[in-house]
């Protein structure tokens, strides 16, 4: 099994690299454009990042698995991510959050998740990294139903 | 300048951390993840300790010494910091101390002991990890035991630079482990047991065999090559066995190994435990065959300047040819510890300026009609026709034609080495006695 970015990815490896001083520091964009084009990081990946930022590949492992919102395996399920920080708390994520795992979760896999950046619209979730802010039941089951 | 610790009064360098006065003046001071050799990282927090005139207790491996500096390292403060610090340390740890190979040399087990809480507040289950990991190169690894304190990952990162160990995860389930389909696997590797200050890390060579509680230990040198590594022996005597090696370990010389051994050298104690069980030659016809006319000696340059001096004697009185030749390896060198030559005392053969030419022993052994070799593996093994042969020897040897003296090896005798950079050390024996004499002693019967 091998590994290679894509001509898209390649490009955009290329302007990011101008942005930061040092190689190394281009880890999380890597990790991210690898997860985007495979839709998990596989190990050849992680080698081929390893050895393009002349890193250990111990090192490429440690940051990525420091992070839960990478994974190592391909999605058997659709993945939803639901909100449970303080914003999305406050205006009942715990009960989209049941309402989902007790509807959802032989079709889906769920994840929770801590703030996306969508207070604004607490409380959210996403289907396969898309965001539904200001989620009710009702809202709920008309997107998930169409997927 | 002088500081203060505990109402001591202690005289130190300017710009010195703490925690190394401390150390060097044997005061104690809990820490896992300051190591002399590998520096500070300051992750653990144990090291806590009072400065006066500070708002909050503070790390002693973060704090550089300043005239008339007041620490206090007991007080009730200090000891609840060190409480909380454990209790956290023990929140996922299975406690299995009694199946544990560490316990008797753990720090946590040590500090639980002087600082714990005793009991548990915990309510919720622990997090369960990884056990009896197989990582490479002899070493064992259990997460649930581990306190994060990186000196593994830190020592193949920053002093093999060969990067197999890492963090995974984070905050509950965050562990040491190696990239997936990778392993442990460096020449140095064994240290990291060594280095891990608890039972996370323990040698697969070494565990389940002994408690460390009955070990006794010697100061001796690694006389694996020329570097001179400075080890302890550890070893012991059992009711039903004779004296055993169990291990060698490193014993901290800043200047030539730190705290490291390489993983050659640190096996090498299996030699120790072959020494000849045969009976030795009747001394008596080895003073009649010295009457014969051409004769040659072959020294081991591994031998102490002791033994290389009573062998000189030996020979200058007897009238015999005595050569050393090297134990010259182009492989087994590196740019660190390892050397290419790997006599362990070649320098003391150069200065008692004992032949060390090839060619001139090649020709030599032609002419002999006598050959007596001093452990040097070249004619151990020899078969040497009609000539006549006598072996010293500190390992066992199958019986064979020749004359045969086995003598103690360097676990059991004590003697001086000289090491590649010409540094003059000693090392000593262990407690028991060997059956076969010292080779001093040996020679001592000839005079
Ligand atoms: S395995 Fe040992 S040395 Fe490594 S981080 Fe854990 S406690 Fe420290
Ligand atoms: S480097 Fe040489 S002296 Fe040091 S442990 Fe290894 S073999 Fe022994
Ligand atoms: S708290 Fe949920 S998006 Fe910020
Ligand atoms: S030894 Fe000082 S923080 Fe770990």
């Amino acid at each position: 099994m091998s590994f290679r970015f894509n001509q898209e990815n390649t490009i955009k490896i290329a302007s990011l690299l101008n942005r930061y001083p040092q190689k190394k520091a281009l880890i999380l964009p890597l990790l991210w454009l690898a997860q985007k084009q495979e839709g998990f990081i596989s190990d050849a990946a992680m080698k081929n990042i390893s050895e393009f930022l002349e890193l250990p590949l111990m090192h490429v492992y440690s940051v990525a698995s420091f992070y839960t919102m990478f994974r190592f395996a391909k999605n058997e399920k659709k993945v939803i991510e639901v909100c449970r920080t303080l914003s999305c708390e406050l205006n009942g994520s715990e009960d989209i959050k049941k309402y989902i795992q007790s509807n959802y979760s032989d079709r889906f896999e769920i994840v929770e998740v801590e703030c996306m950046g969508a207070c604004s619209g607490a409380p959210m979730c996403t289907l396969e990294g898309k965001y539904f802010e200001n989620v009710t039941p009702q809202k709920i089951d008309k997107v998930f139903n169409d997927n | 300048m002088r500081i203060t610790i505990d109402d001591i009064s202690i005289e130190c360098e300017e710009g010195e951390l703490l925690i190394d006065v401390m150390l060097n003046n044997n005061i104690n001071i809990p820490h896992f993840c300051y190591h002399q050799d590998l520096g500070a990282d300051g992750n653990c927090r144990m090291c806590m300790v009072e400065i006066k005139g500070a708002k909050r207790p503070q790390i002693a491996c973060d704090t550089f010494v300043k005239e008339n500096l007041e620490v206090i390292t007991k007080s009730e403060n200090i000891n609840e910091v060190k409480r909380s610090i454990l209790e956290l340390e023990l929140l996922n740890h299975p406690v299995d101390c009694p199946i544990c190979d560490q316990a008797g040399e753990c720090k946590l087990q040590d500090y639980y002991m002087d600082y714990g809480l005793y009991e548990s507040h915990l309510t919720t289950p622990k997090t369960k990890k990884g056990k009896a990991i197989e990582l490479g190169s002899n070493v064992m690894l259990d997460q649930e035991r581990c306190v994060l304190c990186t000196r593994c990952t830190r020592f193949t990162s920053e002093i093999t630079k060969t990067g197999e160990l890492g963090i995974i995860g984070r905050g509950d389930s965050a562990r040491v482990g190696v990239a997936p389909g990778h392993e442990l696997n460096n020449p140095y590797a064994m240290n990291v047991v060594e280095l891990c200050p608890v039972g996370a890390l323990t040698s697969k060579d070494f565990r389940f065999k002994q408690r460390v509680w009955f070990l006794d230990t010697s100061k001796s040198i690694c006389h694996g090559c020329s570097r001179g590594c400075n080890i302890s022996i550890d070893y012991n005597e059992t009711k039903y066995t004779r004296e055993k090696i169990h291990r060698f370990r490193a014993r901290r010389n800043a200047r030539i190994n730190q705290s490291f051994l390489c993983d050659y050298g640190r096996l090498s104690y299996k030699e120790l435990n072959n020494s000849f069980k045969g009976t030795s030659s009747s001394i008596e016809d080895l003073k009649e065959l010295l009457k014969e006319d051409k004769k040659l000696a072959l020294a081991s340059p591994s031998l102490s300047l002791e033994q290389l001096q009573a062998i000189q004697t030996l020979c200058q009185t007897h009238n015999i040819k005595l050569f050393c030749l090297a134990y010259y390896d182009e492989s087994f060198g590196d740019g660190w510890l390892k050397t290419n030559d790997k006599s362990a005392n070649l320098a003391s053969v150069k200065k008692l300026g004992i032949c060390t030419c090839q060619e001139e022993f090649d020709a030599a052994l032609q002419e002999a009609e006598l050959i007596l070799n001093f452990d040097h593996t070249l004619l151990k093994h020899q078969e040497f026709g009609n000539k006549k042969s006598v072996q010293f020897t500190s390992t066992h040897l199958p019986p064979a034609c020749g004359y045969c003296f086995g003598f103690a090896n360097f676990a059991h005798d004590t003697g001086t080495l000289i090491n590649c950079e010409g540094i003059t050390q000693k090392f000593y024996a262990t407690r028991f006695r060997d059956k076969n004499p010292s080779l001093s002693e040996l020679l001592e019967q000839l005079r």
